[in-house]
């Protein structure tokens, strides 16, 4: 692997953490600032928050992510994997929603990057754990 | 090193798929262990004598087995991290199509740790059928 990849590797790997503190954040404006014009997050499994959101979306939802977990994502990175152009982030997040009620996930996301920006992100997590736990608060305030 | 990684990895994932332990083993450091993630029934973690053990039988559950598809298979360092779908039907008929993000740790070429990420809603559909076979309520892959 030459010095120029390794370079790459290593912005790609700070463009996946910096959207995730965006995420936490609910920092809209830094999130658009990596998101490739064509972006997409994929939700996957079969939760009720499921399905692919375009770019818009995507930064409408981090905009008010404070309103459903107020003190952010508490989120710790459990390892990044950095490969072509794409990068594994496994984390855990030891969030409290607005309802007051723990919501601790643990997830990895898949990013690929396309011009330095990211394209797509691919969203593992417990699934039940949404449903249960998260779901009730989405759908009962119009989030 | 990683690409020689990447290789046990997808060696496991189809001696996995095929219930091969023999082709499994050596995969898989003598300390490993494998970690389900989330709330399932399936989810919890797995001494390598489980992970090999419910391997084994995992044919029984998915008789013509996962047949993964994979997305991507990434590595670096000591880690691959497989993003791939599963194509499997259940011995009752029922198709069984989960998505995975499996993270793997490796040592020496061998798996010492496997952290398992997957819907947990779909894999709790699983748990009626490994109870009706009278298999481990941990299975190898949810």
């Amino acid at each position: 692997m030459n010095h120029q990849s390794n370079e790459i590797l290593e912005r790609n790997k700070q463009l996946a953490l910096k959207f995730i503190e965006a995420t936490d954040k609910a920092d809209g404006a830094m999130a658009a600032s990596i998101l490739h014009p064509e972006a997409i997050a994929v939700s996957k499994g079969w939760s009720k928050i499921r399905g692919t959101r375009p770019r818009d979306q995507m930064i409408a939802a981090i905009s008010m992510f404070r309103k459903l977990m107020p003190e952010g994502l508490k989120f710790n990175i459990v390892s990044v994997t950095a490969d072509g152009d794409r990068v594994a982030v496994e984390w855990q997040g030891k969030a409290t929603l607005a309802n007051g009620v723990p919501y601790h996930n643990n997830y990895v996301m898949v990013f690929i990057i396309a011009d330095g920006k990211i394209k797509q992100l691919n969203e593992y997590f417990d699934t039940l754990l949404v449903d249960e736990v998260m779901w009730p608060l989405i759908s009962g305030s119009g989030f | 090193m990683s690409e020689q990684n990447k290789k046990v990895v997808i060696e496991f994932i189809e001696a996995m798929s095929a219930g091969d332990v023999a082709r499994a083993t050596p995969c898989v450091a003598p300390n490993a262990k494998a970690v389900a993630m989330g709330k399932s029934k399936m989810s919890g973690e797995r001494s390598r004598d489980q992970m090999l053990g419910t391997l084994g039988s995992f044919t029984q559950l998915m008789p013509t087995g996962l047949n993964p598809k994979f997305i991507a298979v990434m590595a670096e360092g000591d880690h691959v991290v497989a993003e791939f779908e599963g194509n499997a039907k259940l011995a009752n008929g029922e198709p069984y199509c989960n998505e995975y993000a499996m993270v793997f740790t490796l040592k020496d070429g061998k798996i010492t740790l496997l952290n398992e990420y997957f819907c947990t809603k779909l894999a709790d559909t699983l748990y009626p059928v490994v109870q009706q076979l009278g298999l481990a309520a941990k299975a190898s892959v949810s």
